[in-house]
């Protein structure tokens, strides 16, 4: 039971079943030929050994019997008629040979020939020991007769014989062809279009890039190799998507500081000095393309992260002073919105200080877009045995698993929300940039409407 | 740079306070006043009490709160056929997103100041043609 759920019906079962097969009709092919060849040579050997050499014997007693005179015995032809009585009368033959050669005479209904053969053995010895000369030539005659007879027989038998064993071969031989051909197309039928669909399939993957699910129901390894090439492609299909999702959202996250910027430029280029504030429009230039500068060295760092070529070069610094740092930096750019900070002093850590600059402005950027307006983004970090950094938002509407998927790579937000800041890779950055800190990054419902992300870095 | 001075008014609906200022900016320029809206719900409110200065509306396509559709609906709608409303986008396709949203003109980001100054200009010149 647990072979036949093993061998299931798979592109090498299959195969081995017909190879299987083609062997077995080789074996019996060679089984046939051998047992024909081999009964052939027996009966010619039975035909030379009884029949001839009892014939040419019963011409030499023959012989031996017509120079004899009436009265007289002859020890030749004594001893003729034992060695007949033990090595050529078929009647009484114990050899294999004999016995089967019996048995075709059963066959033909020469049943007859053996009996008159024991009848003719039994007068010859008496004429042999009357010393009758006539009656012991016309015994032996008779015997001759007989085992000519029996020579015709055997040949017309072993004729029989070969032409069966040919029947036999070219039946076996043109049955086992037949299955092989049916087995073969069997397996052509159950492999070969699924294969053909696969390889069309990878080749419109190949020039067009999309992604027609194969579904090949089967249970084989064909189906298991769809299935693999399925999973591949829709990883890759996906992938794909991704990217394209990834370089849409780049190129407008990119797209909205470089728009203030060209504007002003162009406004400074063109217009009359005094008709706008040009101290205003450079101050807008300058923090603007800070942003932008912020935003490529994010969206490399994001690539770089997720080829795992995150270069982490770690010095020992204060993670206190840099989440002040970061949080009076984003002053600026929070509009309706505060943060309220609960800093520990002195939270020294080992750390990459321009990596954890990054995961900092991440996580807050998220925190604060996720914020809803006049609310409060509460920043905690303590140091008790890692740097612990709590952000809690108050009164989010945005659903817990929608969070959750910012932590995928090139997941951005699709909500704008007002405070001219956006992350367009999401907490994925932050999260690798914490991995390679030995830390951790994660995101809790501390109630309905408050999330808070913690993050945790090794002291 | 010809400044043309006009008491008709562009709103601008965007969640960039930066683009905002920067129309703003820009009007200042070629005088025309420049309302601003930060969401949807504001511009909506603005279009409401202010319609009669408006001449057109500088919409992104983005809105907070909001998805794309229903705010240029509902903007679509509170503006009627007298108002032209201008989709500004920085989306990779404009004129996809322009059509998704049944708006016929946009300005894809980043621009320069004067194809907003002769966006602005040509929306006085419409309403002072319109006003004769």
């Amino acid at each position: 039971m647990r072979w036949a759920v093993k061998f299931g019906p798979s592109v090498g079962n299959r195969l081995l079943v017909l190879v299987g097969c083609q062997t077995a009709m080789a074996i019996l092919m060679v089984v046939t030929a051998v047992r024909a060849f081999s009964s052939a040579a027996a009966d010619y050997r039975h035909m030379y050994g009884f029949q001839v050499s009892s014939i040419v014997a019963i011409g030499l007693a023959m012989e031996e019997a017509a120079s004899l005179k009436a009265g007289i015995r002859s020890t030749e032809l004594e001893d003729f008629y034992h060695r007949y009585r033990m090595e050529w009368e078929t009647a009484s033959g114990t050899t294999p040979e004999a016995i089967r050669f019996r048995k075709d005479l059963l066959k033909i209904g020469e049943t007859g020939l053996p009996q008159m053969e024991t009848k003719v053995v039994m007068d010859l010895g008496r004429a042999l020991r009357k010393g009758d000369i006539p009656g012991t030539q016309e015994n032996l005659a008779t015997l001759q007769d007989i085992n000519r007879r029996y020579a015709e027989l055997e040949n017309r038998a072993a004729t029989e014989r070969l032409k069966n064993a040919r029947f036999w071969l070219l039946v076996i031989g043109v049955a086992g062809t037949v299955l092989t051909w049916l087995l073969g197309l069997h397996v052509i039928r159950a492999i070969a279009p699924r294969i053909r669909n696969l390889v069309s399939n990878v080749r419109r993957f190949q020039e067009t890039g999309t992604h027609e699910r194969i579904g090949d129901m089967g249970k084989d390894d064909i189906a298991v190799l769809s299935n693999a090439i399925d999973a591949g492609f829709s990883a890759i299909a996906s992938r794909e998507r991704e990217r394209e999702q990834f370089l849409s959202v780049a190129a407008h996250e990119l797209k909205t500081p470089v728009t203030t910027i060209r504007g002003y430029a162009s406004l400074l280029a063109t217009a009359p000095r005094d008709s706008f504030d040009t101290s205003r429009a450079l101050e807008v230039i300058n923090r603007q393309s800070w942003r932008l500068s912020r935003l490529i060295e994010a969206l490399f760092l994001a690539g770089r992260a997720r080829s795992g070529n995150l270069q982490f070069k770690p010095k020992p610094l204060d993670m206190s002073e840099l989440v002040g740092r970061v949080l009076m930096e984003m002053e600026p750019f929070l509009s309706k919105k505060t943060f309220a900070p609960r800093i520990a002093r002195n939270i020294s850590i080992l750390g990459d200080e321009a990596l954890l600059e990054h995961a900092l402005w991440c996580l807050l950027t998220c925190a604060v877009t996720l914020s809803p307006q006049n609310s409060k983004v509460e920043v905690a970090l303590e140091g008790n045995q890692c740097a612990s950094l709590s952000v809690d938002i108050h009164g989010s509407d945005i659903p817990m698993p929608e969070v959750h998927e910012l932590f995928l790579p090139f997941r951005s937000l699709q909500y704008e929300t007002g405070d001219g800041m956006r992350s367009p890779i999401g907490l994925y950055l932050c999260r690798e940039i914490v991995r390679v800190h030995n830390g951790q990054l994660y995101v809790h419902s501390v109630s309905e409407l408050n999330p808070e992300f913690l993050m945790e870095l090794p002291i | 740079m010809t400044t043309r001075v006009s008491r008709d008014s562009v709103l601008v609906i965007d969640d960039d306070p930066y683009l905002c200022e920067l129309v703003e900016t820009i009007g200042q320029t070629c005088g025309v006043p420049v309302l601003r809206a930060n969401d949807c719900s504001s511009g909506l409110k603005i279009l409401e009490s202010e319609s009669r200065r408006i001449k057109m509306i500088l919409l992104d396509y983005f809105m907070p709160g909001m998805q794309p559709l229903d705010c240029a609906g509902a903007i679509i709608e509170r503006a009627g056929s007298t108002i032209p409303v201008v989709l500004l986008t920085a989306a990779v396709d404009p004129s996809a997103r322009a059509a998704e949203l049944k708006i016929s003109r946009w300005v894809s980001k980043p621009f320069d100041a004067s194809t907003l100054i002769n966006l602005l200009t040509e929306s006085s010149a419409l309403s002072k043609k319109s006003r004769r």
